[in-house]
């Protein structure tokens, strides 16, 4: 039988990342090329072009493609997005200027909020009105539209959001507003708030309806050159396109609803620690993912876990994504010293560009990464198994400047960064933990991205984690966390109703139809699926609380005694999270969530190759890590059969990361070939 | 650069543990914002958590959640219920017995020693603003309390817990005097389930580096602090600084409350003396800071920090340098029974004060005037389904910031305490209130011209729609005297509320305190706007046009005020250079530009008139000043109202016929003679 792969691409800020698995037998490869920001699928068709000829397959023998991009991260982060005109309710003309109110640095004299996607003179007010319980004050006038559309479009605007008051409870204005502008001018890109996101706050509903007008444009052109090349070279597969909230759309489902794919990158990374974390038996998983540019962490109970309340720079971002919380700026946090003689590492990052010194790229300050390689930890000649020669001088002359000004050698001071950076993680990561209210203990550390594994036993010791998970291809788990997602979508409708005013047969008519909008959705995508399954939440408040929480649908109920249930539901939640509840309060729905998710069949599991000779090769190195230099055997990743025992100190290199053992963990292979660290 | 005396590697690892203090600091706030009850927790974000020494200097407080609370120390708080033991509790809301750890009585305190091994390592220090604590008003704030007794129950430092045990006896008595016990204990629930979590984190951290190196780390970190203080007060020239800014009124009288500043740098200290100010008044205005470092001096303090070296660290430490002068008796220093409830609206006159003197002491980095007012409207409906009354903020209106140096202001946010709120979503409002919001936006013309220009100012206009509707406001100010213009810009402009009644006339009514709305009423309320930095006739021409092609500048007021002439919607190149050079024959504008309402005002009250009314007020017991002021004020606004200057005969004589008609022997004229 000819043998099928399943193809995995994610295109990071730095690298673009291939994973590569035969559906037979489980084996897998992996590659990273580095980003053509300028033309993005250059990067996808090297990859391809490349991991193809390595294994001698042909194109049209990938059965399954799934693709992720920082594209419209990156249109957004960058402001290279179209010129959008705003179209908003007359009075509310400053609904982004104003925004939230509260500025990003309060301490800051010079402090600015982000500039908004949309210029004060690209906001046309429109006479409409809508009233909060979705009835028309004031009728909309659609050669209003039209005339100020047009008005917009003339001056150069290129999309056009529609974002009016009370829209997610009453559409007909926005959707009247859309027909006219795409009837009279059908080339441009238009984005209506109620169906981007129909939730009730207009700030936040009104920016990812603009993100969605600005980045629209470019993504849907990114996917049609993507698509045309990948079939040009015969790639036959549909080609799937990784979300925010941890699931894939259709490639077409990707070019009209760009919001979605925002904060898909980190995503996929989370998705690829919970599926390794389920094979190797763990439930509680707390992913650290640390890059060139940035260290984040993903929290993981039984499955990710998912915020609405995630941001992009300034913005926020509503519509529910996998949570992750920024700890810190990666590999390239450059380290410097201040007035008073004092260490500091970051906030700032060298980045991709110019990067860290031993990249040899212009940057000459010393940072993160330099201290890995000067200390000893990587090594040079080997960073992506020497396809990217690192310039171990270079590292030293930069960490040499900021020793003296600092009053001690190269080695203390790179020894010292890490030390700080260390803590500058856990300063972040401890109210990570207060936050959301976990217990770290009751958690593994799964560890990923070029720089997890290298920094993992460091962390682990700063924040009292006992057991650390290195996957077998941690600088490439984003690309096969994109290989195990499922079909994944999420549909809202803000209600704002006392629960003892809606009867079972209404609350039930208002799920039914956000589900049929989702199974409309999920058969429109076309994608095979082994099964589906619609999940219903609410989220609920007592009245006059300022605040709501997030209550899943009880499962065992149906129909008759909904509404009841799922107000014994909430008392239990609310009493679960702050320990009191009062069941003679009245309780309000604010709004209704539905999530459907289609279960793509799973790659068999990853099946790693020892292609290098057993047992120690008797190499070591020299580590100067804590005040002292150790002697630390180098193991390749490769060479680690199952069952084998490695104590620390020891370094064990792979293609696309390096772990560093601390003298206080042991490291076993488990049977899945994963390396679990273990304190001793 | 000049390097600093090194310390060897303590200087390696000292961030290592600021960041660890600072991580206990921000793990309390996101435990009390987690496991809050109330909207201010929760939503308003009104409370606070630090990290306190043995001695009472603040190690870190939180600043990703919270509001700020950096005190130079707590000692008198500390010391009221010392010695302690290992599961104490202190509660405290009284600012007088807690020696201003509390400023106003809502603020409930909660103070933890942590031992380590029955030896005391340092104290934890949270608060949270409770949503009332009794008094006169539901929400215990008022501006017209003229006595701290209507404000609600007074908690002197006193154990809540004594070596884990609760005190049941105290907390009976708080529970008793709130309008709503069970959230207030869910809320203070919350601050102890912090407290306990820090507390371990001190354990964990102690075990694994010694309670000696901890300790130590602690005091570096506080040294750290002021070593990087001294080193920027001492980049401030030598000298005296002086400001005088100004709250509209007393709430009493018609007489504005001065702020009088003489800021002196000295080295590598900084003094801040307040002692022209005014006495403390009869309404809810005083700030019982009681001469201290308090977090409210700190502030601006530490905002000026940062922002010319942003990795500082805020703690104690920077406060070592610094000192405050207020004598007993003045609006800063005010007797232990003056009402304080909305200090803030003076605190935001105390910090622009402190940045109008630093300003003529620095140079590129104070902006002009901000707004200077956080105002919160509130509607008051009655909810039949509840039985109660339904009360909502409308929207916290705060108005832009100043210009700044090469940097215009924010548009429709401050830079003050109250930039850390947030807004209500327009939905949410209208969905929880019977109102439609008819605009929420910023005012065209509004920001004041600058070659930076002021932030513009924020207009919201409602129309009500319940039967007995009432609407309150507290915090309005700047509706008489406008935010200063630095250094050649022009002055913000001022707030308003206008009401228009149900089909009739608009009616301009100011400042407001309680007004019924009957449906269809409309009122609409407009912020102060920021000061402008810098000429206007500097503005760079494209940034005028950008102005107008956003509709934040009229091409009139592009011609008046910045002198850049439009035709046809085009800069006139030819026309704009002459009216430029022709206006800029008018003059040199003034450094600091207080507005034609603040002259009107120093010119018919000129200061020997000002004086004479200090003088009067300081010949009588301090008990008594703020009873006589409000009196005389009162009789003199009537005199004032006649077109001639006042002078200090005539406030010697009102207060002579004051004197003799309530029967009191002129006491002033005793001191006068001596």
């Amino acid at each position: 039988m000819t043998a099928t792969f399943r193809l995995g691409i994610d295109i990071g800020g730095t690298f673009t990342d291939t994973v590569l698995i035969n559906e037979q037998s489980g084996e897998i490869r992996v590659l990273k090329v580095l980003s053509t920001p300028e033309a993005p699928w250059r990067a996808v068709l090297t990859s391809l072009h490349r991991i193809a000829a390595d294994q001698g397959i042909a194109p049209s023998s990938i059965r399954y493609f799934v693709h992720g991009t920082t594209l419209s991260t990156n249109t957004l982060i960058e402001r290279t997005g179209a010129r959008t005109g705003m179209l908003v309710t007359a009075g509310f003309k400053d609904v982004l200027e104003i925004g939230r109110m509260r500025v990003p640095d309060f301490y800051d004299l010079f402090t600015d909020p982000a500039r908004p996607l949309v210029d004060r003179s690209d906001v046309a007010e429109i006479r409409e009105r809508v009233l909060a319980g979705g009835r028309v004050w004031r009728a909309l006038d659609a050669s209003d539209v039209v005339g100020r559309a047009g008005e917009l479009l003339n001056d150069g605007v290129q999309a056009i959001a529609v974002c009016f008051l009370h829209a997610y409870m009453n559409d007909q204005h926005e959707r009247a507003a859309g027909e006219v502008i795409r009837r009279e001018f059908p080339a441009v890109y238009v984005a209506l708030s109620s169906e981007v996101w129909p939730e009730l706050r207009e700030y936040e509903r009104s920016v990812v309806t603009v993100i969605d007008a600005y980045v629209g444009p470019r993504m849907a052109e990114y996917f049609t050159e993507v698509e045309r090349l990948l079939r040009q070279e015969g790639v036959r597969a549909p080609i799937l396109v990784t979300r925010s909230n941890g699931g894939i759309m259709s490639a077409g489902s990707a070019q009209r609803s760009a919001a979605q794919t925002l904060l898909s990158g980190p995503a996929s990374g989370v998705m690829g620690a919970s599926y390794i974390g389920q094979l190797a038996g763990f439930s509680k998983v707390i992913a650290l993912d640390i890059g060139g540019t940035s260290a984040d962490i993903g929290i993981i109970d039984q499955l990710p876990l998912l915020s609405t309340e995630s941001k992009i720079g300034d913005f926020p971002i509503v519509i529910p994504a996998v949570d992750i919380t920024s700890i810190g700026a990666g590999g390239g946090s450059v380290a410097w010293c201040d007035p008073s003689g004092i260490l500091k590492v970051g906030p700032r990052s060298a980045g991709a560009r110019p990067g860290p010194a031993c990249l040899n790229r212009g940057g000459s300050e010393p940072t993160v990464t330099d201290a890995y390689v000067h200390l000893g930890i990587i090594h040079p000649a080997r960073f992506l198994g020497g396809e990217l020669p690192l310039w171990p001088e270079f590292s030293q002359q930069a960490l040499g400047r900021l020793a003296d000004q600092l009053g001690t050698s190269s080695m203390e001071a790179a020894d010292a960064v890490l030390n700080v950076a260390t803590a500058n993680m856990y300063a972040d990561f401890i109210p990570l933990v207060a936050k959301r209210g976990i217990d770290p203990s009751d958690y593994v550390l799964l560890a990923y991205g070029g720089a997890g594994p290298t920094h993992a036993c460091l962390f682990a010791e700063e924040t009292g984690l006992r057991r650390i998970i290195v996957p077998p291809s941690p600088g490439t788990l984003c690309a096969l966390g994109a290989l195990t997602m499922d079909v994944k979508s999420d549909y809202v409708r803000s209600l704002f109703l006392p629960i003892e005013e809606l009867t079972p047969e209404g609350l039930s008519g208002v799920y039914e139809q956000l589900e049929r909008a989702a199974s409309a959705w999920l058969r429109e995508e076309a994608i095979p699926v082994e099964e589906v399954e619609l999940q219903r939440s609410a989220d609920m408040r007592y009245l006059g609380q300022g605040f709501e929480i997030n209550v899943l649908w009880p499962a065992q109920t149906q129909k008759a005694d909904d509404v009841e249930a799922l107000s014994e539901a909430f008392h239990e939640r609310h009493h679960m999270l702050f320990r009191h509840s009062d069941r003679q309060a009245p309780v309000e729905i604010r709004s209704v969530r539905v999530t459907i998710i289609g279960r793509t069949p799973k790659p068999p599991r990853p099946r790693v190759e020892y292609d290098a000779p057993t047992g120690p090769t008797g190499e070591t190195r020299r580590v100067f890590s804590r005040g002292e230099f150790l002697e630390c055997a180098v193991h390749d990743r490769r060479s680690i059969r199952p069952g084998s025992q490695l104590a620390g100190p020891c370094i064990i290199e792979q293609y696309d990361s390096t772990t560093f053992v601390t003298p206080g963990f042991v490291a076993r292979c488990d049977d899945l070939a994963y390396l679990i660290l273990e304190m001793a | 650069m000049a390097r600093a005396p090194s310390r060897g590697a303590r200087r390696l690892d000292l961030d290592v543990f600021a960041s660890r203090f600072q991580a206990i600091s921000e793990e309390m706030a996101y435990v009390i914002q987690r496991t809050g009850f109330t909207v201010y927790v929760k939503e308003s974000l009104d409370f606070a958590a630090s990290l306190v020494t043995a001695e009472g200097e603040t190690v870190s407080f939180s600043q990703r959640l919270g509001v700020p609370i950096l005190q130079r120390s707590m000692r008198t708080a500390l010391d009221a219920c010392a010695p302690y033991m290992e599961g104490d509790v202190v509660i405290a809301n009284d600012p007088a017995s807690s020696g201003g750890l509390a400023t106003h009585l809502p603020d409930v305190h909660l103070l933890k020693p942590v031992f380590w091994h029955g030896e005391p390592l340092c104290f934890l220090c949270c608060f949270i603003h409770a949503t009332d604590v009794g008094g006169r008003v539901a929400g215990s704030v008022s501006p017209r309390n003229s006595e701290i007794f209507q404000e609600g129950l007074r908690l002197p430092p006193i154990k809540l817990y004594r070596q884990g045990e609760l005190n049941e006896d105290v907390l009976k008595i708080y529970l008793l005097n709130c309008r709503i016990p069970e959230q207030n204990w869910g809320d203070l629930k919350a601050l102890l389930a912090a407290m306990n979590t820090a507390e371990d984190r001190l354990h964990r951290m102690v075990d694994r580096f010694g309670a000696s190196a901890v300790r130590s780390a602690m005091r570096e970190v506080l040294a750290y602090g002021e070593e990087s203080a001294r080193r920027a007060i001492a980049a401030i020239p030598a000298g005296a600084y002086r400001f005088v800014d100004v709250l509209d009124d007393d709430m009493t009288s018609g007489q504005p409350i001065r702020i009088d500043l003489s800021l002196r740098v000295s080295g590598s200290e900084l003094t801040l003396d307040f002692s022209g100010s005014d006495y403390e008044v009869r309404s809810a205005l005083n700030v019982p800071i009681y001469g201290q470092i308090h977090t409210f001096i700190a502030l601006p303090f530490a905002m000026y920090m940062r922002t010319t070296f942003p990795a500082c660290p805020l703690n104690g430490g920077i406060l070592r340098p610094l000192r405050v002068v207020a004598e007993p008796g003045s609006i800063l220093h005010p007797s232990p029974t003056a009402a304080v409830g909305v200090r803030m609206a003076t605190v935001f006159r105390l910090q622009d004060a402190f940045f109008g003197a630093m300003a003529q002491a620095t140079r590129g980095v104070i902006p002009a005037a901000s707004s200077g007012v956080t105002f919160v409207p509130l509607v008051a409906v009655p909810d039949l389904r509840t039985g109660r009354m339904k009360v909502s903020q409308v929207q916290p209106m705060i108005g832009g910031s100043g210009g700044r140096p090469g940097r215009d202001g924010i548009e429709g946010r401050g830079l003050n305490a109250g930039s850390l709120l947030m807004n209500v979503p327009v939905e949410r409002l209208e969905v929880d209130m019977p109102i439609v919001v008819r605009s929420y936006g910023l005012v065209t013309d509004s920001g004041a011209p600058g070659e930076f220009r002021g932030g513009a100012a924020v207009k919201l206009e409602f129309e009500s729609n319940s039967p007995g509707a009432v609407l309150t406001a507290r915090g309005m100010d700047r509706f008489r005297f406008r935010p200063w213009g630095l250094f050649g810009g022009c002055p913000g402009s001022l707030g308003d509320t206008v009401l228009c009644r149900n089909g009739r006339a608009p009616e301009y009514v100011g400042k407001i305190d309680i007004v019924d709305l009957e449906p269809g009423d409309v009122v609409s309320f407009t912020t102060p706007s920021g000061g402008g930095y810098g000429n206007p006739l500097r503005r760079p021409v494209p940034m005028v046009t950008r102005d107008v092609r956003q509709g934040l500048v009229s091409t009139k007021a592009a011609a008046e005020r910045y002198g850049v002439v439009f035709q046809d919607g085009r800069v006139d190149a030819d026309r704009t250079a002459a009216r430029r050079a022709e206006q800029a024959r008018g003059g040199a504008r003034p450094d600091i530009d207080f507005g034609p309402e603040r002259e009107a005002y120093e010119a018919t009250w000129p200061e020997p008139a000002r004086l004479e009314l200090r003088r009067i007020l300081a010949s009588q017991p301090a008990s008594l000043r703020p009873y006589l002021r409000q009196l005389l004020c009162r009789r003199l606004d009537q005199k004032g109202s006649t077109a001639q200057p006042m002078s200090a005969e005539d406030v010697r004589s009102t207060w002579t016929a004051m004197c003799e008609l309530i029967g009191m022997r002129d006491a002033s004229q005793r001191g006068r003679n001596q």
